[in-house]
Protein backbone atom coordinates (compact mmCIF):
# COMPACT_ATOMS: atom_id res chain seq x y z
CA UNK A 1 0.00 0.00 0.00
CA UNK A 2 1.38 3.77 -1.01
CA UNK A 3 2.24 6.30 1.57
CA UNK A 4 -0.80 8.33 0.32
CA UNK A 5 -3.04 5.63 0.67
CA UNK A 6 -1.96 4.79 3.97
CA UNK A 7 -2.84 8.37 5.06
CA UNK A 8 -6.33 8.07 3.39
CA UNK A 9 -7.20 4.95 5.36
CA UNK A 10 -5.96 6.62 8.87
CA UNK A 11 -7.81 9.23 8.11
CA UNK A 12 -10.83 7.72 7.50
CA UNK A 13 -10.56 5.51 10.91
CA UNK A 14 -9.58 8.89 12.76
CA UNK A 15 -12.57 10.13 11.61
CA UNK A 16 -14.88 6.94 12.88
CA UNK A 17 -12.92 6.93 16.48
CA UNK A 18 -13.27 10.45 16.84
CA UNK A 19 -16.54 10.53 16.12
CA UNK A 20 -17.17 7.82 18.88
CA UNK A 21 -14.76 8.33 21.28
CA UNK A 22 -15.85 11.81 22.08
CA UNK A 23 -19.32 10.88 23.01
CA UNK A 24 -21.22 8.33 25.31
CA UNK A 25 -21.81 4.90 24.91
CA UNK A 26 -24.98 5.35 23.28
CA UNK A 27 -24.27 8.35 21.39
CA UNK A 28 -21.70 6.29 19.99
CA UNK A 29 -23.41 3.49 19.17
CA UNK A 30 -26.05 6.36 17.35
CA UNK A 31 -23.07 7.95 15.42
CA UNK A 32 -22.28 4.32 14.12
CA UNK A 33 -25.49 4.04 13.04
CA UNK A 34 -25.70 6.75 11.55
CA UNK A 35 -22.81 6.11 9.79
CA UNK A 36 -24.14 2.63 8.57
CA UNK A 37 -27.39 4.43 7.48
CA UNK A 38 -25.16 7.02 5.50
CA UNK A 39 -23.32 4.30 3.53
CA UNK A 40 -26.43 2.29 3.26
CA UNK A 41 -27.74 5.44 1.47
CA UNK A 42 -25.13 6.18 -0.87
CA UNK A 43 -25.45 2.82 -2.81
CA UNK A 44 -28.92 1.24 -2.43
CA UNK A 45 -30.92 1.38 -5.76
CA UNK A 46 -28.25 2.89 -7.99
CA UNK A 47 -29.74 6.31 -8.39
CA UNK A 48 -27.11 8.27 -7.17
CA UNK A 49 -24.75 7.06 -9.03
CA UNK A 50 -26.35 7.55 -12.21
CA UNK A 51 -26.47 11.20 -11.34
CA UNK A 52 -22.42 11.13 -9.95
CA UNK A 53 -21.84 9.73 -13.24
CA UNK A 54 -23.23 12.50 -15.33
CA UNK A 55 -22.47 15.41 -13.03
CA UNK A 56 -18.56 14.17 -14.04
CA UNK A 57 -19.46 15.09 -17.46
CA UNK A 58 -21.32 17.72 -17.67
CA UNK A 59 -21.24 20.64 -15.36
CA UNK A 60 -25.14 21.33 -16.00
CA UNK A 61 -26.25 19.07 -13.79
CA UNK A 62 -25.66 19.53 -10.06
CA UNK A 63 -26.79 17.85 -7.31
CA UNK A 64 -26.97 18.82 -2.95
CA UNK A 65 -26.06 15.55 -1.25
CA UNK A 66 -26.37 17.85 2.28
CA UNK A 67 -30.28 17.46 2.23
CA UNK A 68 -31.79 14.05 3.84
CA UNK A 69 -33.10 13.55 0.17
CA UNK A 70 -30.69 14.33 -2.59
CA UNK A 71 -31.67 17.59 -4.49
CA UNK A 72 -30.01 17.82 -8.38
CA UNK A 73 -30.45 20.74 -10.88
CA UNK A 74 -31.93 20.17 -13.63
CA UNK A 75 -35.05 18.59 -10.59
CA UNK A 76 -36.67 16.40 -13.09
CA UNK A 77 -33.64 14.80 -14.05
CA UNK A 78 -35.20 11.07 -13.99
CA UNK A 79 -37.65 12.61 -17.11
CA UNK A 80 -35.51 13.88 -19.11
CA UNK A 81 -32.95 12.49 -21.95
CA UNK A 82 -29.04 12.58 -22.18
CA UNK A 83 -29.11 15.18 -24.69
CA UNK A 84 -31.40 17.88 -23.14
CA UNK A 85 -29.98 21.30 -23.23
CA UNK A 86 -30.52 21.43 -19.71
CA UNK A 87 -27.93 18.08 -19.41
CA UNK A 88 -26.06 18.52 -22.55
CA UNK A 89 -24.55 15.27 -23.52
CA UNK A 90 -23.20 14.12 -27.06
CA UNK A 91 -23.33 10.65 -28.30
CA UNK A 92 -19.46 10.64 -27.63
CA UNK A 93 -19.97 11.98 -23.91
CA UNK A 94 -22.21 8.79 -23.37
CA UNK A 95 -19.10 6.34 -23.22
CA UNK A 96 -17.55 8.59 -21.05
CA UNK A 97 -20.59 8.39 -18.74
CA UNK A 98 -20.60 4.24 -18.99
CA UNK A 99 -16.94 4.36 -17.85
CA UNK A 100 -18.13 6.63 -14.85
CA UNK A 101 -20.57 4.70 -14.19
CA UNK A 102 -18.75 0.89 -14.16
CA UNK A 103 -16.29 3.12 -12.17
CA UNK A 104 -18.63 4.02 -9.41
CA UNK A 105 -20.28 0.62 -9.77
CA UNK A 106 -17.99 -1.80 -10.52
CA UNK A 107 -20.27 -4.81 -9.32
CA UNK A 108 -22.31 -4.31 -12.48
CA UNK A 109 -19.37 -2.63 -14.81
CA UNK A 110 -20.87 -5.80 -17.27
CA UNK A 111 -24.49 -5.29 -17.76
CA UNK A 112 -22.73 -0.85 -17.80
CA UNK A 113 -21.14 -1.90 -20.59
CA UNK A 114 -24.26 -2.87 -22.53
CA UNK A 115 -26.24 0.48 -22.19
CA UNK A 116 -26.24 1.91 -25.79
CA UNK A 117 -24.12 5.19 -26.22
CA UNK A 118 -27.06 6.90 -27.24
CA UNK A 119 -27.63 10.80 -25.89
CA UNK A 120 -31.27 10.26 -26.96
CA UNK A 121 -31.74 7.74 -23.85
CA UNK A 122 -34.09 8.84 -21.04
CA UNK A 123 -32.18 9.10 -17.69
CA UNK A 124 -34.50 7.73 -15.58
CA UNK A 125 -34.69 4.70 -17.92
CA UNK A 126 -31.33 4.05 -17.54
CA UNK A 127 -31.20 4.71 -13.72
CA UNK A 128 -34.33 1.99 -14.08
CA UNK A 129 -31.77 -0.54 -15.60
CA UNK A 130 -29.19 -0.07 -13.06
CA UNK A 131 -31.46 -0.65 -10.37
CA UNK A 132 -32.50 -4.14 -12.17
CA UNK A 133 -28.84 -4.67 -12.45
CA UNK A 134 -27.68 -4.07 -9.01
CA UNK A 135 -30.51 -6.53 -7.91
CA UNK A 136 -29.59 -9.20 -10.08
CA UNK A 137 -25.72 -8.76 -8.56
CA UNK B 1 -80.97 18.90 -28.87
CA UNK B 2 -77.48 20.89 -28.98
CA UNK B 3 -77.73 21.27 -25.22
CA UNK B 4 -78.88 17.44 -25.07
CA UNK B 5 -76.17 16.32 -27.07
CA UNK B 6 -73.57 18.77 -25.14
CA UNK B 7 -74.54 17.58 -21.85
CA UNK B 8 -73.85 13.99 -23.00
CA UNK B 9 -70.60 14.94 -23.94
CA UNK B 10 -69.93 16.35 -20.67
CA UNK B 11 -71.29 13.22 -18.84
CA UNK B 12 -68.79 11.14 -21.32
CA UNK B 13 -65.60 12.98 -20.65
CA UNK B 14 -66.63 13.25 -16.83
CA UNK B 15 -67.07 9.16 -16.42
CA UNK B 16 -63.77 8.33 -19.07
CA UNK B 17 -61.83 10.80 -16.39
CA UNK B 18 -62.86 8.85 -13.69
CA UNK B 19 -62.34 5.80 -15.09
CA UNK B 20 -58.87 6.80 -17.10
CA UNK B 21 -57.79 7.12 -13.94
CA UNK B 22 -55.49 4.58 -12.28
CA UNK B 23 -55.35 4.17 -8.65
CA UNK B 24 -52.25 4.38 -6.96
CA UNK B 25 -50.07 1.56 -5.88
CA UNK B 26 -47.05 -0.32 -6.00
CA UNK B 27 -46.28 -1.70 -9.75
CA UNK B 28 -43.13 -3.74 -8.42
CA UNK B 29 -41.40 -5.38 -5.69
CA UNK B 30 -38.61 -7.18 -6.09
CA UNK B 31 -35.91 -8.79 -3.54
CA UNK B 32 -32.09 -8.55 -4.38
CA UNK B 33 -30.65 -11.81 -5.33
CA UNK B 34 -29.22 -12.49 -1.95
CA UNK B 35 -32.82 -11.11 -0.46
CA UNK B 36 -31.56 -8.58 1.54
CA UNK B 37 -33.00 -5.69 0.31
CA UNK B 38 -36.14 -5.74 -1.45
CA UNK B 39 -36.78 -2.82 -3.93
CA UNK B 40 -39.96 -0.95 -3.96
CA UNK B 41 -41.28 1.16 -7.20
CA UNK B 42 -44.58 3.08 -6.78
CA UNK B 43 -47.35 3.92 -9.88
CA UNK B 44 -46.58 7.70 -9.12
CA UNK B 45 -43.80 10.16 -7.80
CA UNK B 46 -43.76 10.06 -4.07
CA UNK B 47 -43.29 12.90 -1.61
CA UNK B 48 -39.53 13.61 -0.02
CA UNK B 49 -40.73 13.27 3.21
CA UNK B 50 -44.08 11.00 4.61
CA UNK B 51 -45.14 8.05 6.50
CA UNK B 52 -43.39 6.11 4.12
CA UNK B 53 -39.90 7.22 4.55
CA UNK B 54 -40.35 5.21 8.30
CA UNK B 55 -39.29 1.75 9.16
CA UNK B 56 -41.53 1.77 11.62
CA UNK B 57 -44.38 2.40 8.81
CA UNK B 58 -42.90 -0.55 6.88
CA UNK B 59 -43.60 -4.03 7.39
CA UNK B 60 -42.80 -7.59 5.99
CA UNK B 61 -46.09 -9.97 6.41
CA UNK B 62 -44.82 -13.63 6.22
CA UNK B 63 -41.11 -12.80 7.43
CA UNK B 64 -41.41 -13.02 10.63
CA UNK B 65 -37.83 -11.98 12.93
CA UNK B 66 -36.67 -9.88 9.32
CA UNK B 67 -37.14 -6.44 10.17
CA UNK B 68 -36.55 -3.08 7.94
CA UNK B 69 -33.39 -1.40 8.89
CA UNK B 70 -33.53 1.70 6.43
CA UNK B 71 -35.67 2.99 4.02
CA UNK B 72 -34.29 5.11 1.33
CA UNK B 73 -36.01 6.77 -1.51
CA UNK B 74 -34.70 7.18 -4.95
CA UNK B 75 -32.17 9.93 -5.67
CA UNK B 76 -33.47 10.72 -8.81
CA UNK B 77 -36.79 12.80 -9.47
CA UNK B 78 -39.52 11.53 -10.18
CA UNK B 79 -38.37 9.55 -7.02
CA UNK B 80 -40.90 6.43 -7.50
CA UNK B 81 -38.48 3.97 -5.90
CA UNK B 82 -38.03 2.99 -2.69
CA UNK B 83 -35.38 0.71 -1.33
CA UNK B 84 -35.66 -1.54 2.00
CA UNK B 85 -32.35 -2.98 3.72
CA UNK B 86 -33.56 -5.64 5.57
CA UNK B 87 -31.82 -7.14 8.83
CA UNK B 88 -31.64 -10.68 7.37
CA UNK B 89 -32.43 -12.28 4.42
CA UNK B 90 -36.25 -13.00 3.30
CA UNK B 91 -37.23 -16.68 3.69
CA UNK B 92 -38.01 -18.55 0.49
CA UNK B 93 -42.26 -18.55 1.63
CA UNK B 94 -43.99 -15.77 -0.44
CA UNK B 95 -43.35 -12.82 1.64
CA UNK B 96 -45.92 -9.52 1.07
CA UNK B 97 -44.39 -5.94 1.96
CA UNK B 98 -46.87 -3.42 3.65
CA UNK B 99 -46.96 0.46 3.64
CA UNK B 100 -49.13 1.34 6.74
CA UNK B 101 -49.63 5.08 4.94
CA UNK B 102 -47.98 6.39 1.59
CA UNK B 103 -47.78 10.27 0.48
CA UNK B 104 -47.64 10.92 -3.19
CA UNK B 105 -48.19 13.77 -5.89
CA UNK B 106 -50.37 13.51 -8.36
CA UNK B 107 -50.98 16.41 -10.67
CA UNK B 108 -48.96 18.56 -8.42
CA UNK B 109 -50.85 17.69 -5.06
CA UNK B 110 -49.80 15.23 -2.36
CA UNK B 111 -52.43 12.84 -1.15
CA UNK B 112 -51.70 10.46 1.36
CA UNK B 113 -53.16 6.87 1.23
CA UNK B 114 -56.16 6.33 3.78
CA UNK B 115 -55.21 2.43 3.38
CA UNK B 116 -52.58 0.18 3.83
CA UNK B 117 -50.08 -0.22 0.43
CA UNK B 118 -49.03 -3.50 0.08
CA UNK B 119 -47.61 -6.14 -2.85
CA UNK B 120 -46.21 -9.47 -2.49
CA UNK B 121 -42.79 -9.15 -3.30
CA UNK B 122 -41.33 -11.34 -6.09
CA UNK B 123 -37.95 -13.26 -5.22
CA UNK B 124 -36.26 -15.07 -7.26
CA UNK B 125 -32.79 -15.00 -10.02
CA UNK B 126 -35.03 -15.80 -13.21
CA UNK B 127 -37.58 -13.04 -12.62
CA UNK B 128 -35.12 -10.60 -11.87
CA UNK B 129 -32.87 -11.38 -14.83
CA UNK B 130 -36.11 -11.14 -16.65
CA UNK B 131 -37.18 -7.78 -15.42
CA UNK B 132 -33.30 -6.85 -16.05
CA UNK B 133 -33.79 -7.76 -19.87
CA UNK B 134 -36.99 -5.68 -20.37
CA UNK B 135 -35.12 -2.85 -18.78
CA UNK B 136 -32.86 -3.34 -21.17
CA UNK B 137 -34.77 -3.68 -24.31
CA UNK B 138 -36.18 -0.17 -23.44
CA UNK B 139 -32.95 1.43 -24.24
CA UNK B 140 -31.68 -0.28 -27.23
CA UNK B 141 -35.40 0.17 -28.60
CA UNK B 142 -35.12 4.05 -28.19
CA UNK B 143 -33.91 5.68 -31.38
CA UNK B 144 -30.65 6.98 -32.11
CA UNK B 145 -29.99 10.65 -31.54
CA UNK B 146 -30.53 12.80 -34.71
CA UNK B 147 -29.00 15.78 -34.09
CA UNK B 148 -25.26 14.10 -34.23
CA UNK B 149 -24.01 12.11 -36.90
CA UNK B 150 -20.09 10.59 -37.61
CA UNK B 151 -18.55 12.31 -40.43
CA UNK B 152 -15.69 9.97 -40.83
CA UNK B 153 -14.37 7.11 -39.08
CA UNK B 154 -12.03 8.87 -37.66
CA UNK B 155 -14.81 9.71 -35.02
CA UNK B 156 -14.85 12.90 -35.96
CA UNK B 157 -18.37 14.31 -34.78
CA UNK B 158 -20.19 17.00 -36.63
CA UNK B 159 -23.97 18.50 -36.16
CA UNK B 160 -23.90 20.15 -39.51
CA UNK B 161 -27.45 19.91 -41.24
CA UNK B 162 -28.48 17.46 -43.05
CA UNK B 163 -29.47 18.57 -46.36
CA UNK B 164 -27.32 20.48 -48.63
CA UNK B 165 -28.42 21.46 -51.81
CA UNK B 166 -27.74 19.69 -54.45
CA UNK B 167 -26.33 16.62 -52.47
CA UNK B 168 -26.64 14.37 -49.46
CA UNK B 169 -24.82 13.96 -46.14
CA UNK B 170 -25.64 10.36 -44.68
CA UNK B 171 -25.03 8.61 -41.63
CA UNK B 172 -26.29 5.10 -41.15
CA UNK B 173 -25.92 3.43 -37.76
CA UNK B 174 -27.48 0.60 -37.64
CA UNK B 175 -27.59 -1.55 -34.02
CA UNK B 176 -25.31 -3.99 -33.43
CA UNK B 177 -25.33 -6.60 -30.20
CA UNK B 178 -22.35 -5.20 -28.69
CA UNK B 179 -23.18 -1.39 -27.68
CA UNK B 180 -19.84 -0.85 -28.39
CA UNK B 181 -19.18 -1.94 -31.75
CA UNK B 182 -21.00 -0.30 -34.54
CA UNK B 183 -21.46 -0.89 -38.41
CA UNK B 184 -21.32 2.72 -40.19
CA UNK B 185 -22.29 4.22 -43.93
CA UNK B 186 -21.30 7.51 -44.63
CA UNK B 187 -21.89 9.51 -47.59
CA UNK B 188 -20.60 13.26 -48.49
CA UNK B 189 -21.81 13.70 -51.99
CA UNK B 190 -22.90 17.32 -53.85
CA UNK B 191 -23.40 17.92 -57.14
CA UNK B 192 -22.75 21.82 -56.85
CA UNK B 193 -19.20 22.63 -58.01
CA UNK B 194 -16.54 23.11 -55.12
CA UNK B 195 -19.01 21.44 -53.05
CA UNK B 196 -18.46 17.87 -53.41
CA UNK B 197 -16.04 15.40 -51.04
CA UNK B 198 -16.61 12.77 -53.29
CA UNK B 199 -16.22 10.66 -50.03
CA UNK B 200 -18.26 7.71 -49.11
CA UNK B 201 -16.86 4.69 -46.45
CA UNK B 202 -18.55 1.71 -45.16
CA UNK B 203 -17.07 -0.16 -42.41
CA UNK B 204 -17.37 -1.41 -38.44
CA UNK B 205 -15.77 0.14 -35.54
CA UNK B 206 -15.04 -0.46 -31.59
CA UNK B 207 -14.79 2.14 -29.36
CA UNK B 208 -14.41 2.28 -25.70
CA UNK B 209 -15.10 5.03 -22.81
CA UNK B 210 -12.11 6.06 -20.41
CA UNK B 211 -13.42 8.25 -17.29
CA UNK B 212 -10.33 11.13 -16.07
CA UNK B 213 -8.88 10.46 -13.16
CA UNK B 214 -9.81 6.87 -12.13
CA UNK B 215 -8.68 7.46 -8.40
CA UNK B 216 -10.71 10.24 -7.78
CA UNK B 217 -14.08 7.78 -9.18
CA UNK B 218 -12.75 5.30 -7.26
CA UNK B 219 -12.67 7.41 -3.97
CA UNK B 220 -16.44 8.63 -5.12
CA UNK B 221 -17.56 5.13 -4.76
CA UNK B 222 -15.80 4.27 -1.45
CA UNK B 223 -16.61 7.38 0.24
CA UNK B 224 -17.24 6.82 3.61
CA UNK B 225 -20.27 9.70 3.94
CA UNK B 226 -22.13 12.43 1.74
CA UNK B 227 -20.05 15.14 3.01
CA UNK B 228 -16.96 13.82 1.81
CA UNK B 229 -18.84 12.92 -1.67
CA UNK B 230 -20.23 16.17 -2.26
CA UNK B 231 -16.69 17.35 -1.92
CA UNK B 232 -15.17 14.68 -3.98
CA UNK B 233 -17.67 15.76 -6.93
CA UNK B 234 -17.08 19.64 -6.53
CA UNK B 235 -13.60 18.79 -7.61
CA UNK B 236 -14.40 16.65 -10.62
CA UNK B 237 -17.03 19.20 -11.80
CA UNK B 238 -13.93 21.71 -11.83
CA UNK B 239 -11.94 19.68 -14.39
CA UNK B 240 -12.12 20.59 -17.88
CA UNK B 241 -11.87 16.97 -19.61
CA UNK B 242 -14.43 14.50 -19.09
CA UNK B 243 -12.47 11.28 -20.49
CA UNK B 244 -10.91 9.77 -23.26
CA UNK B 245 -11.88 7.60 -25.82
CA UNK B 246 -10.41 4.78 -27.97
CA UNK B 247 -11.38 4.05 -31.58
CA UNK B 248 -10.62 0.99 -34.15
CA UNK B 249 -12.19 0.79 -37.29
CA UNK B 250 -12.08 -1.05 -40.39
CA UNK B 251 -13.62 0.44 -43.94
CA UNK B 252 -13.89 0.37 -47.15
CA UNK B 253 -13.56 3.97 -48.79
CA UNK B 254 -14.26 4.85 -52.10
CA UNK B 255 -15.46 8.03 -54.89
CA UNK B 256 -19.14 7.61 -54.61
CA UNK B 257 -19.35 8.93 -58.43
CA UNK B 258 -17.70 5.93 -59.75
CA UNK B 259 -16.16 4.11 -57.11
CA UNK B 260 -13.03 4.08 -59.32
CA UNK B 261 -11.11 4.71 -56.58
CA UNK B 262 -11.75 2.14 -53.26
CA UNK B 263 -9.45 1.56 -50.55
CA UNK B 264 -9.09 -0.76 -47.53
CA UNK B 265 -8.23 1.30 -44.71
CA UNK B 266 -8.01 0.09 -40.43
CA UNK B 267 -6.94 2.95 -38.19
CA UNK B 268 -7.05 3.15 -34.55
CA UNK B 269 -7.45 6.82 -32.79
CA UNK B 270 -7.30 8.39 -29.53
CA UNK B 271 -9.78 11.14 -28.42
CA UNK B 272 -9.57 13.53 -25.27
CA UNK B 273 -13.40 15.04 -24.51
CA UNK B 274 -14.32 17.58 -22.57
CA UNK B 275 -16.96 18.04 -20.29
CA UNK B 276 -20.15 20.08 -21.07
CA UNK B 277 -20.11 23.52 -19.48
CA UNK B 278 -22.24 25.92 -18.39
CA UNK B 279 -22.35 29.36 -20.80
CA UNK B 280 -24.38 32.50 -19.62
CA UNK B 281 -25.61 31.13 -16.04
CA UNK B 282 -26.80 27.94 -17.59
CA UNK B 283 -28.75 29.13 -20.56
CA UNK B 284 -26.49 27.08 -22.28
CA UNK B 285 -23.83 25.24 -22.87
CA UNK B 286 -19.83 24.45 -24.56
CA UNK B 287 -18.55 21.02 -25.07
CA UNK B 288 -15.49 20.03 -27.12
CA UNK B 289 -12.82 16.96 -28.37
CA UNK B 290 -9.70 17.00 -29.63
CA UNK B 291 -7.97 14.18 -31.41
CA UNK B 292 -4.10 14.29 -30.75
CA UNK B 293 -3.64 11.24 -32.56
CA UNK B 294 -4.46 8.47 -35.05
CA UNK B 295 -3.37 6.01 -37.88
CA UNK B 296 -5.05 5.08 -41.19
CA UNK B 297 -3.30 2.30 -42.63
CA UNK B 298 -4.39 0.63 -45.64
CA UNK B 299 -4.53 -0.44 -49.27
CA UNK B 300 -5.69 0.91 -52.59
CA UNK B 301 -8.06 -1.63 -54.29
CA UNK B 302 -8.65 -1.82 -57.93
CA UNK B 303 -6.85 1.21 -59.17
CA UNK B 304 -3.26 2.03 -59.24
CA UNK B 305 -1.79 5.37 -58.02
CA UNK B 306 -2.80 7.31 -61.55
CA UNK B 307 -6.35 6.02 -61.42
CA UNK B 308 -5.83 3.06 -64.20
CA UNK B 309 -6.73 -0.76 -63.10
CA UNK B 310 -4.71 -2.68 -61.83
CA UNK B 311 -3.82 -5.66 -59.61
CA UNK B 312 -0.54 -4.15 -57.79
CA UNK B 313 -2.07 -2.82 -54.74
CA UNK B 314 -0.33 0.24 -53.01
CA UNK B 315 0.30 1.16 -49.42
CA UNK B 316 -1.97 3.90 -47.55
CA UNK B 317 -0.58 5.46 -44.16
CA UNK B 318 -1.58 8.41 -42.75
CA UNK B 319 -1.47 10.52 -39.82
CA UNK B 320 -4.36 12.47 -38.51
CA UNK B 321 -5.31 15.02 -35.83
CA UNK B 322 -8.30 16.62 -34.95
CA UNK B 323 -10.38 19.26 -32.46
CA UNK B 324 -14.38 20.26 -32.85
CA UNK B 325 -16.56 22.39 -30.15
CA UNK B 326 -20.33 22.68 -30.02
CA UNK B 327 -21.62 26.07 -28.04
CA UNK B 328 -25.31 26.02 -27.56
CA UNK B 329 -27.44 29.45 -25.76
CA UNK B 330 -31.25 28.53 -25.37
CA UNK B 331 -32.69 32.65 -24.29
CA UNK B 332 -35.53 33.12 -22.51
CA UNK B 333 -38.41 35.58 -22.95
CA UNK B 334 -37.08 37.83 -19.93
CA UNK B 335 -33.45 37.72 -22.13
CA UNK B 336 -32.22 41.09 -23.46
CA UNK B 337 -30.95 38.67 -26.57
CA UNK B 338 -33.73 38.66 -29.40
CA UNK B 339 -32.16 35.25 -30.21
CA UNK B 340 -34.20 32.46 -28.80
CA UNK B 341 -31.62 29.88 -29.31
CA UNK B 342 -28.14 29.70 -30.96
CA UNK B 343 -26.08 26.72 -32.17
CA UNK B 344 -22.69 27.02 -33.05
CA UNK B 345 -20.21 23.87 -33.82
CA UNK B 346 -16.74 23.38 -35.47
CA UNK B 347 -15.27 19.99 -36.99
CA UNK B 348 -11.71 19.84 -38.27
CA UNK B 349 -9.69 17.29 -39.08
CA UNK B 350 -6.06 17.08 -40.39
CA UNK B 351 -4.33 14.57 -42.27
CA UNK B 352 -0.63 13.96 -43.39
CA UNK B 353 -0.74 11.64 -46.10
CA UNK B 354 2.96 9.01 -46.11
CA UNK B 355 2.91 7.72 -49.71
CA UNK B 356 0.99 9.19 -53.25
CA UNK B 357 -2.63 8.90 -52.79
CA UNK B 358 -5.33 9.43 -55.65
CA UNK B 359 -6.40 13.12 -56.19
CA UNK B 360 -9.63 14.12 -57.99
CA UNK B 361 -8.21 17.26 -60.62
CA UNK B 362 -10.95 19.69 -60.86
CA UNK B 363 -9.61 21.30 -63.89
CA UNK B 364 -10.22 18.26 -65.86
CA UNK B 365 -12.55 16.63 -63.61
CA UNK B 366 -10.53 13.14 -63.73
CA UNK B 367 -8.82 10.78 -61.11
CA UNK B 368 -5.28 12.05 -63.58
CA UNK B 369 -2.83 13.06 -60.59
CA UNK B 370 -1.51 12.17 -57.19
CA UNK B 371 -0.89 13.63 -53.80
CA UNK B 372 0.79 13.79 -50.51
CA UNK B 373 1.52 15.63 -47.68
CA UNK B 374 -0.63 17.56 -44.97
CA UNK B 375 -4.78 17.96 -46.01
CA UNK B 376 -6.73 19.51 -43.74
CA UNK B 377 -10.79 19.36 -43.57
CA UNK B 378 -12.99 21.65 -41.41
CA UNK B 379 -17.03 22.31 -41.02
CA UNK B 380 -18.11 25.42 -39.55
CA UNK B 381 -21.95 25.16 -39.06
CA UNK B 382 -24.43 27.81 -37.39
CA UNK B 383 -28.32 27.73 -36.65
CA UNK B 384 -29.63 30.56 -35.28
CA UNK B 385 -34.02 30.95 -33.96
CA UNK B 386 -35.50 34.60 -33.43
CA UNK B 387 -38.83 33.20 -33.01
CA UNK B 388 -40.63 30.47 -31.22
CA UNK B 389 -44.72 29.59 -31.61
CA UNK B 390 -45.71 26.77 -30.09
CA UNK B 391 -45.12 23.70 -32.05
CA UNK B 392 -42.36 25.82 -34.32
CA UNK B 393 -39.42 27.80 -34.41
CA UNK B 394 -37.65 29.84 -37.21
CA UNK B 395 -34.94 31.04 -37.99
CA UNK B 396 -31.21 31.11 -40.08
CA UNK B 397 -28.44 28.65 -41.24
CA UNK B 398 -25.11 28.52 -41.92
CA UNK B 399 -22.54 26.31 -43.01
CA UNK B 400 -19.14 27.06 -44.01
CA UNK B 401 -16.99 23.84 -45.55
CA UNK B 402 -13.27 23.53 -46.71
CA UNK B 403 -10.66 21.52 -47.05
CA UNK B 404 -10.50 17.75 -48.89
CA UNK B 405 -11.46 14.15 -48.15
CA UNK B 406 -10.26 10.61 -48.91
CA UNK B 407 -10.31 8.99 -50.98
CA UNK B 408 -10.03 10.97 -53.14
CA UNK B 409 -9.28 14.69 -51.65
CA UNK B 410 -11.37 16.40 -53.65
CA UNK B 411 -10.75 20.40 -52.97
CA UNK B 412 -14.12 21.66 -51.12
CA UNK B 413 -14.96 25.32 -50.78
CA UNK B 414 -18.87 25.85 -50.52
CA UNK B 415 -20.86 28.48 -48.19
CA UNK B 416 -24.57 27.76 -47.63
CA UNK B 417 -26.90 29.90 -46.20
CA UNK B 418 -30.90 29.63 -45.59
CA UNK B 419 -33.86 30.11 -43.38
CA UNK B 420 -35.05 26.91 -41.17
CA UNK B 421 -37.86 25.73 -39.48
CA UNK B 422 -37.59 23.08 -37.00
CA UNK B 423 -40.16 21.36 -34.99
CA UNK B 424 -40.38 22.03 -31.37
CA UNK B 425 -40.06 18.41 -30.48
CA UNK B 426 -36.80 18.18 -31.23
CA UNK B 427 -35.14 19.54 -28.40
Amino acid sequence: MSPKAKKGKKDKTDKVAAKASAATPAAATETLRGLIAEKQQIVTDGSLQVILALASVTGLVTVDLSTPVPRTTPPNLGALTFNDPAVGLSNMQMAIFKGNLAALLPQIAADVAKIPENAGLKIGDVAEFVRLALLAA
Amino acid sequence: MRALLASAASLFLAVSSVYGQTSFGITAAQANRAGTQVSVRFSDPLADVGPHTLASNVTLEGAPGVAVTTVSLAALEPRMVITLMLSQPLPPSPVRVCFSQVTYIRADVQQTTAAPVCAAVVTGAAALDAAKAAALKVLTDTPATPDEKVLNASGFVTTASTATEGGGDVSVNPKLSDPNASVFVRLKKATVEKGDARHFEVGASYRRGLPWNRAQLANMAAAPDVATLQQLLKERQSAVIAGTIVNFAMKLEGDPSTFDATNGVGEADYSIVTMTKPLFGKSGFWRGYGIPGGLEIGRKLGVDATGAATTEHDWIARYKAGAGIKVFFKGTQASLVPITRFDFAVDGIWRYLAFDELNFNTTTKALDKVTDGAHGYVEVSLKAFFVETGKQRFGVKGAYIRGSLPPVFADVKSFQFGFVVESNDKD
